[in-house]
């Protein structure tokens, strides 16, 4: 019973701590659906994959969202075809490279500064090597749920095969490749889905009470959607997390390689947000200086 | 990032095979950079 009531606790802390970031999140997604035209986001981007996750890994000081927040943006991102490394880097840099974040660090580290200033270059680094290593796959399509790589633009990228086959084909009216009833000859790559993300967002021209409306309906589906997930990630938490205590995992960790393993299988099962753990981990470094200063006493007392 | 609530999340967007790469990928440079400022750094 005491252990069921653990987990019914460590749930809700999670599930309080997570909604507001998740709506926060989804509020940011409805508004670039909405009110940011796809061409110019597109435009803006670096075409450099490295440059493009650099970007993407610094968008979380305009869109300050946690880990949570974050997956719904970097959803949106990569439907209205951002680069696949800016959006993953985004996906990982943004919990951390955010004024939120920086902010609790520097409250919960305030006699350490160089701690605030190597979490925030650190996270910044890891999530830009990360994207770029994602823009090596030319086509992320096949790594995404089938629903999302529908909505995505499908990549300029053309195989050899492909190649040949287009300059085997005659330059004549191919169906379903041209607009008819313009002057000259207008092709559009062969694929309608990506001469849909080629035209202007249709949203845009509607009036600003019907996207507000529209945006309103987006939040509630995305949130519903998100809302389902998070409450089953929060409930496998709080069951692996009262499975495993903590002491178990800290255990493990007793040197310079084994402390480090310990503590990132420790982030993994306690699941805490990324603007409060800096509170969390304030707590070992006080256990580390407790540990010091009452061994130097056994210390000489053994001598 | 890396952690058991986000997992679910992720899957939302990512098939396993990405979410796997994603998660060793950022687990094995945090562990780098770790390992580095706890020889070299502290």
């Amino acid at each position: 019973m005491n252990q069921l009531n653990n987990v019914l606790t460590l749930f809700f802390s999670l599930l309080v701590e997570a909604m507001p970031f998740l709506l926060l999140g989804v509020l940011f997604s409805s508004a670039l659906l909405l009110f940011i035209d796809e061409r110019k986001l597109i435009a803006a981007v670096p075409r450099n994959p490295l440059f493009a996750a650099f970007v993407g890994s610094l968008i979380g000081f305009i869109f300050p969202v946690c880990e949570c927040g974050n997956v719904p943006v970097a959803r949106r991102l990569m439907v209205q075809g951002a680069p696949v490394s800016m959006s993953i880097g985004f996906l990982l840099a943004a919990p951390t490279v955010n004024p939120i974040v920086f902010w609790a660090t520097w409250t919960a580290f305030r006699d350490q500064p160089e701690i605030v200033f190597m979490r925030v270059g650190f996270s910044l680094l890891i999530a830009t090597i990360v994207g770029w290593v994602f823009s090596t796959q030319k086509d992320f399509r096949p790594l995404l749920q089938p629903a999302i790589a529908r909505s995505m633009p499908v990549p300029r990228h053309r195989s050899r095969r492909r190649k040949k086959h287009e300059e085997s084909v005659s330059d004549l009216l191919q169906s379903g490749t041209f607009i008819l009833g313009q002057s000259g000859q207008v092709q559009l790559d062969g694929d309608p889905l990506q001469a849909a993300a080629l035209v202007a967002n249709p949203v845009l021209s509607k009036p600003i009470p019907v996207r507000l409306q529209m945006m309103v309906d987006n939040v509630v589906l995305e949130l519903r959607e998100l809302g389902g997930i998070l409450v089953i990630g929060s409930a496998i938490a709080a069951i692996v997390q009262v499975s495993v205590p903590r002491d178990v995992i800290l255990s493990l960790g007793q040197d310079n390689v084994t402390s480090i393993l310990a503590m990132l299988l420790l982030a993994c099962v306690i699941s805490i947000c990324s603007t409060v753990d800096a509170f969390f981990c304030i707590i070992f470094c006080f256990c580390i200086y407790q540990r010091l200063f009452t061994s130097i006493p056994n210390f000489w007392s053994n001598d | 990032m890396i952690d058991l609530k986000n997992i679910a999340l992720l899957w939302s967007v990512f098939k396993g095979r990405a979410i796997f790469y994603l998660f060793t990928l950022a687990a094995l440079l945090t562990f780098l950079v770790a390992l580095l400022v706890n020889l070299y750094v502290s």
